[in-house]
């Protein structure tokens, strides 16, 4: 039905329909507001009770407090860590190194491989194809534990290699990739080899241009694991080693009182302010990227 | 590798008739050697994978049988399906209610004392928490079993249900029960949304950027946001709303009760625009001339969304259950953030917290009893690969009818 098909009482209906809508959204963005909130608070004000609902005097204290020493003031986020070299900064240049590295790394591996599943004929092609797919559906529980014996066999603990090189093979970007490329038509790439291209010339200049927005929309997904992951580096990584989910986990203290809130939620901010920025501005690839993926499903 | 069939067809003779070139009058080593280059190009993918995915897994299968600690001087023993054995045994075993011998009333346990009903309510009010008793409860399990529950409670007996391992069974039993509530809201409110949200207006576009936002960017950073809000008795957020309504403010993370609700919620928050987005895509390839159709044949706009809407959505609902189920099976992080202690006890008030990734990681790493965390794996593992094995069925049975 249209809009304007509709009887007078039909459009009422319809509108009023929205108010549960909307205050639902409202409440799913209640923990956005109440951290930039919280991150710009006093510690006075962030001890009131009740807590204000709005700010009654921003300030960036919970990052930098010249005045620490005084009462009512703590260090800020970046005068914490003082036994690491670069502080907390630190942390946020480890994330950043390993979600960078890993989603680039991860999706040329993979996007090579999948040119080849998707492209090439050779004897065994389905069977190592197969075993791609059959391990998706291993959890990564059973895997994590003896990943953890070959690391520390290897001499890797609390290095970057520990935090990036496990997680190159991503089968299903791999999946994912392929079955973006079956659509890529194979005179395009004939033609390339009758030129006398090779290989790989043929992956990187032809195909990978082709598949950019499966790319970009596996590249969100690729990144978000490694921004959010947990588990790995909790068991892999200590002291200047550690990534910014680590460091976030530890900020969480049910039974301190406010003091310790400003800071964590100033972290909370500044941890999940590109998420949010990325997705602003790739939130139609993101839904794109979604669509794909469940369709395939 | 699949022969072509004309090689067979071809009548053998040594004239110089020229065949065309047939792949599969090659060797297989020859075709192997001539795709040299293809499996040159998989090896970037395929070194890691093997050394990373499918040498754990073997060694995982390997470990699960072990006594393996981790620690690199062990003799490891091998233990053969024992820690599946302790993980998985346990015990239903009947008991009678019991009755005051000379009265015959039902009998209460507070405390280490018994009670009959009326003196329960006194001891309930004075705080000491009553159950129902029963003849022999505690010695009816075997040796080394630990009560998990009681089920089919009656006044006349109770199911008791025990196992060795009774922090796994409570772990289970926490998993599923968030994995049923979460899925089960995510889904609804997801398809919910999408049906409110379908039209294309700018009001919409805002509100499912608005939704979908918590599913990008719910991670460790924004739970971290709603332990404050759900934290103590007057700091955060939600208790001062309480209080402001006039009611009495509730310790969200210091009591048992709540700690599920509170890790559903969260999920629920963070899965909902997810599987709106999921459910948006399904609704755009249902053809608009089936709308039409039904429209000129007089159907309702409920009839539309029953006998239209919800079966051509069905493959995309299964989709969303079953990565729903696999996903929630594996909860660790929110459970971790929230509720894990300093000493790495990740159980929180008596187990309430304990989910099988948060057991398995407790008793992996902060035990250090590898072998028997292996077995854990395999177990999720299976129960993962059943669970989804019935979804698949179930959902080819429906669309069959």
């Amino acid at each position: 039905m249209t809009a304007n098909t509709m009887t007078p009482q039909q459009k009422i209906l319809k509108h009023a329909a929205y108010i549960p809508v909307i205050i639902l959204a409202i409440v799913m963005i209640i923990p956005f507001y109440w951290m930039v909130l919280g991150a710009f608070k006093t510690v006075s004000e962030l001890k009131q009770v009740p807590p204000t609902l709005t700010i009654q005097n921003p300030v960036l204290d919970n990052f930098y407090d010249p005045e620490a020493d005084l009462p009512d003031h703590t260090d800020g986020l970046f005068q914490r860590y003082a036994d690491i070299d670069g502080g907390f900064m630190r942390f946020y240049a480890n994330s950043v190194i390993v979600a960078v590295v890993n989603t680039v790394m991860a999706l040329l591996v993979a996007s090579l491989a999948a040119y080849v599943f998707a492209k090439h004929r050779f004897p065994g092609r389905n069977a190592l194809f197969l075993l791609v797919l059959g391990s998706m559906m291993i959890p990564w529980q059973v895997t994590i534990l003896p990943n953890f014996l070959i690391v520390d066999e290897l001499g890797w603990l609390n290095t970057f290699a520990a935090l990036i090189v496990p997680a190159l093979p991503h089968a299903f970007a791999l999946f994912f990739l392929r079955q973006y490329m079956l659509s890529i038509p194979d005179d395009l790439i004939d033609a390339a080899r009758v030129d006398g291209a090779h290989e790989f010339l043929i992956w990187w200049r032809i195909i990978l241009p082709l598949v950019i927005p499966a790319m970009v929309a596996m590249g969100l997904f690729v990144y978000l694991g490694n921004w959010n992951n947990l588990v790995w580096p909790l068991m892999v990584t200590s002291g200047e080693m550690r990534t910014l989910p680590v460091i976030m986990a530890t900020m969480v203290d049910p039974y301190s009182a406010g003091f310790e809130q400003g800071v964590s939620m100033a972290a909370s901010l500044i941890v999940s302010l590109p998420t949010i920025i990325i997705f602003l501005l790739f939130q139609k690839q993101f839904v794109r990227g979604i669509a794909l993926t469940g369709l395939k499903g | 590798m699949a022969t072509a069939p004309s090689t067979q067809d071809v009548p053998l003779q040594d004239t110089a008739l020229p065949t065309p070139p047939k792949i599969s009058k090659k060797t297989l080593i020859q075709r192997i050697w001539e795709a040299r280059i293809s499996y040159f190009m998989l090896l970037a993918f395929f070194i890691p994978f093997i050394m990373f995915i499918i040498l754990p897994m073997v060694a995982s299968a390997y470990l699960a049988m072990t006594d393996y600690s981790g620690a690199r001087t062990q003799e490891i023993e091998f233990v053969g399906l024992e820690n599946f054995r302790e993980l998985l045994s346990f015990e239903l075993e009947q008991v009678d209610r019991r009755v005051d011998a000379e009265t015959g009333e039902i009998m209460f346990r507070c405390g280490r004392r018994y009670a009959t009903e009326t003196e329960a309510a006194a001891y309930t009010a004075d705080g000491t928490a009553c159950t129902p008793a029963y003849v022999d409860e505690d010695e009816v399990l075997s040796d080394g079993y630990d009560t998990v529950g009681t089920f089919f409670r009656s006044d006349h007996g109770a199911y008791i249900f025990g196992a060795q391992d009774h922090r796994f069974w409570k772990a289970i039993s926490n998993t599923t029960i968030y994995t049923i509530f979460s899925v089960a809201f995510s889904v609804i409110i997801g398809l919910g949304l999408a049906l409110a949200l379908q039209a294309q207006s700018v009001l919409n576009m805002i509100l499912r950027t608005v939704f979908f936002l918590p599913s990008v960017t719910a991670g460790v950073a924004i739970t971290v946001v709603w332990g404050h809000l759900f934290r103590g008795t007057a700091h955060g957020l939600i208790n001062s709303v309480i209080t402001g309504l006039g009611r009495e403010p509730i310790e969200f993370l210091a009591n048992a009760d709540w700690t599920l609700p509170i890790v559903i919620m969260l999920a629920v928050w963070g899965g909902a625009g997810y599987n709106m987005i999921l459910f948006l895509a399904g609704l755009g390839n249902i053809p608009e001339e089936l709308y039409e159709a039904a429209t000129v044949d007089g159907a309702s706009t409920t009839e539309k969304f029953r006998f239209i809407t919800l079966p051509l959505l069905r493959p995309m609902t299964l989709f969303i259950v079953i990565t729903g189920i696999i996903g929630s099976f594996q909860v660790f992080d929110a459970v971790y953030i929230l509720f894990a202690n300093n000493n790495g006890g990740v159980g929180h008030i008596s187990d309430s917290a304990l989910t099988i990734v948060s057991y398995l990681y407790e008793r992996g790493f902060t035990n250090f009893e590898m072998g028997y965390a292996s077995a854990m794996a395999w177990v999720l593992f299976i129960i993962i690969f059943i669970l989804t094995f019935i979804n698949l069925r179930v959902g080819r049975a429906n669309e069959a009818h």
